[in-house]
């Protein structure tokens, strides 16, 4: 038993559910068939290099919802990490 | 087991790669996007006629099948190469080992703007880096005043935007101040440059600003 725990930024172009649909394709009929992927989505996180304020973005404008500055700053939720794999049981 | 790595790490090693020797080389790379049909090949001609007695120019082109703007550029006078190998079929947008195997059928060590002219695709060809020095979007005015804000990661990343086929503004109903307005709710510092191949709008202060890009990345060279 195999799974696979990935963090999937919103803002990295890449859709979760897309990446686990690929993912059983890709192990399907094969001798990782059991295996599971975790797709995780991480919210786009932003800074205001204005206030500093932190918030989070779900759609455009990029502007801070403090002082409405739109000078800001992506921090995360655009990269898309293999976190972790966990093995279980014997080995083939 | 802990792995932390990003699923694009092998794509970044290799666009590091890529960067470093182009820079060496003092080679301005510029990774192009649009959507398909947005006159991306008609801007690469045209740039090419502008720029191609002041700067030694070679063009990577992408896209699924056939080698036709390979073709259309290479009759402006300058190298291409057209990514879309069988191996490569049916592609949806370039990576950066395709940039570096292209750039290997290049005389890179004989250039000084590598122009590439990424799958038509908004979505995509954003996630990937290239190895460029610099990332330019083309919207067509025929397309929807609102895409920027419909995907706003290519256009937030776009060091300039082109809104291109200005001479179909009055025939479509298209809304240019709302374009622009897009833009800057996705990018306040964009650059756009309103362009048309047909009037040649546009045209000498895109190449201008790309000369000028060039000549920046030379300077800061020596």
């Amino acid at each position: 038993m195999v799974s696979v725990r990935v963090d999937v930024g919103e803002f990295s172009g890449v859709v979760p559910e897309a990446l686990a649909f690929g993912f059983e394709s890709v192990v399907a009929d094969s001798a990782m068939r059991d295996a599971r992927l975790e797709a995780v989505p991480v919210p786009v996180a932003l800074r205001c290099r204005a206030c500093s304020a932190g918030f989070r973005l779900a759609e455009p404008p990029f502007a801070c919802p403090r002082c409405g500055a739109s000078d800001v700053e992506v921090l995360g939720g655009v990269d898309v990490v293999v976190r972790s794999i966990e093995l279980k049981g014997e080995g083939p | 087991m802990s792995v932390e790595e990003s699923a694009f790490a092998t794509n970044d090693r290799i666009a590091a790669e890529t960067r470093r020797r182009l820079a060496e080389r003092r080679v301005l790379a510029v990774n192009l996007l649009s959507a398909p049909g947005s006159g991306k090949t008609s801007l690469l001609e045209a740039t090419i006629d502008r720029l191609r007695n002041a700067v030694r120019i070679g063009v990577i082109e992408g896209d699924v099948a056939t080698t036709r703007d390979a073709d259309r550029v290479a009759a402006h006078g300058v190298p291409a190469v057209q990514v879309n190998t069988e191996m490569l079929s049916a592609t949806c947008h370039l990576d950066a080992r395709m940039v570096a195997q292209a750039l290997e059928r290049l005389p890179s060590d004989r250039l000084d703007l590598l122009l590439i002219e990424n799958v038509g695709n908004l979505v995509c060809p954003a996630a990937f880096d290239l190895g460029e020095d610099l990332k330019v979007a083309v919207l067509s005015v025929t397309e929807g005043d609102d895409k920027p804000v419909k995907y706003p990661k290519l256009f937030r990343e776009a060091a300039v935007t082109l809104i291109s086929k200005m001479d179909l503004l009055p025939h479509c109903g298209g809304d240019v101040e709302a374009i622009v307005a897009n833009l800057r709710a996705v990018q306040p510092a964009a650059e756009i440059i309103r362009t048309s191949v047909r009037t040649g709008e546009g045209l000498d202060a895109w190449a201008e600003w790309l000369h000028q890009r060039w000549t920046a990345k030379c300077r800061s060279a020596d």
